[in-house]
């Protein structure tokens, strides 16, 4: 029926607003206008589906009355999915702890189920929370928090990287604990994660900023050069991959100032 | 010759208001009231509308109200205020002089 179908598209499209009065008029008003359309063209002898991809097709873009409506801070508090999401937190945080004090108790151990039980709790609390902001982002096209949440997991990974590392892999490598030289590489992911949300979101159009390219080169440089030294426990000469990470900043920089002139040329 | 709804930018709001200067009215009856007021030729979203009503209501242009719409559905009726006809006539003395500048520039100076 016509009415279900504008009931779920209506509530697809203010899925993300927070549960409050001016969501429900704003969602009022949309059911009747499309009710309203509807009853004009049901004359016209068209089918359900034509009348339904008429109307909604002229309702037009309403990111910018979403955007209003999702602006104030204090709506996320009274919201009670919040409410709900932080109780599933907590239900989580206290299942894993009475698996912890259950497994350790029973074998014994209390050292590797703390390794292992808390950064899965804290990877599936992180996962969750920050899932629907993912989502709302993604759905709105408003990115401001997509890097950072990227950013997070990326870490988070590295860290569980550098546990099984340091702690679980019986190598050579890991007991002198030189696993730490894992997490310089963060700041390149960051610039990756930063790279790909461009790309994907389709701001890159124009090329990437001079800061995102050198920060990028620079900060692989550095990541490789610290990895590759810790490995074979020599700073000198390994230092050179930062010297060809400089280089190739600095040919960038070089690019980049002919493009200027060239271009400042042109207007004249 | 189809229009570019581009040609209202600035002037929905007193559109909007010109309409309901005559009676309160609801948001796709003044969509359907500017669709035919131009012809055919204007293409206009409702989201534009709404958008303008928002501005206009934070503004104090209008007010509104709750009615009864189509099949028992609650409709949102607008209603100009006192602040909103002020500004109607505003706008309305300034287009008048930009349209006959306007026409000076484009057809010539009419003696």
């Amino acid at each position: 029926m016509l009415t279900d179908r504008f009931n779920k598209y209506i509530d697809k499209q203010t899925s993300t607003l927070p549960l409050n009065k001016a969501t429900a008029d704003f969602k009022a008003e949309l059911y009747d206008t499309l009710m309203s359309k509807a009853s004009d063209l049901s004359d016209a002898g068209l089918s359900e589906d034509e009348i339904f991809t008429k109307c909604v097709d002229t309702l037009g873009d309403f990111s910018e009355t979403k955007r209003d409506l999702s602006s104030n801070p204090i709506d996320m508090v009274r919201d009670g999915r919040i409410l709900r999401k932080f109780l599933y937190c907590g239900v989580i945080s206290i299942i894993s702890v009475i698996l912890y004090i259950g497994i350790s108790y029973f074998a014994n151990n209390w050292s590797i189920p703390a390794y292992t039980i808390f950064p899965a709790m804290g990877i599936i609390l992180i996962a969750y929370l920050t899932f629907d902001v993912i989502k709302h982002s993604f759905m709105t096209n408003r990115h401001g928090y997509t890097t950072i949440i990227f950013s997070l997991y990326a870490l988070i990974l590295l860290t569980c990287l550098y546990l099984g590392l340091a702690f679980g892999i019986n190598a050579g490598w890991a007991q002198d604990d030189r696993a730490w030289s894992i997490f310089p590489f963060i700041f390149p992911i960051i610039f990756l994660i930063h790279i790909t949300k461009l790309r994907v979101t389709g701001k890159a159009k124009k090329g990437l900023s001079l800061f995102t390219q050198v920060g990028l080169t620079m900060s692989s440089s550095i990541a490789v050069f610290l990895l590759v030294a810790t490995i074979i426990d020599e700073f000198h000469p390994t230092w050179l991959i930062v010297l060809i990470g400089i280089l190739l900043s600095l040919i960038m920089i070089i690019k980049k100032l002919d493009k200027r002139i060239y271009k400042n040329k042109s207007i004249r | 010759m189809a229009v570019s709804s581009d040609i209202l930018r600035g002037h929905t709001e007193t559109i909007i208001l010109r309409i309901l200067r005559s009676k309160d009215s609801y948001g796709y009856e003044i969509t359907k009231e500017i669709i035919e007021a131009g012809e055919g030729l204007i293409d206009v979203k409702d989201a534009t509308i709404y958008t303008a009503f928002r501005r206009m209501e934070s503004d104090g242009l209008i007010n509104t109200y709750w009615g009864d719409g189509t099949l028992g559905a609650r409709r949102k009726y607008y209603q100009i205020t006192e602040a909103g006809i002020r500004f109607y006539n505003d706008r309305l003395e300034e287009w008048k002089e930009i349209s006959r500048l306007l026409s000076n520039l484009i057809i010539g100076p009419t003696h």
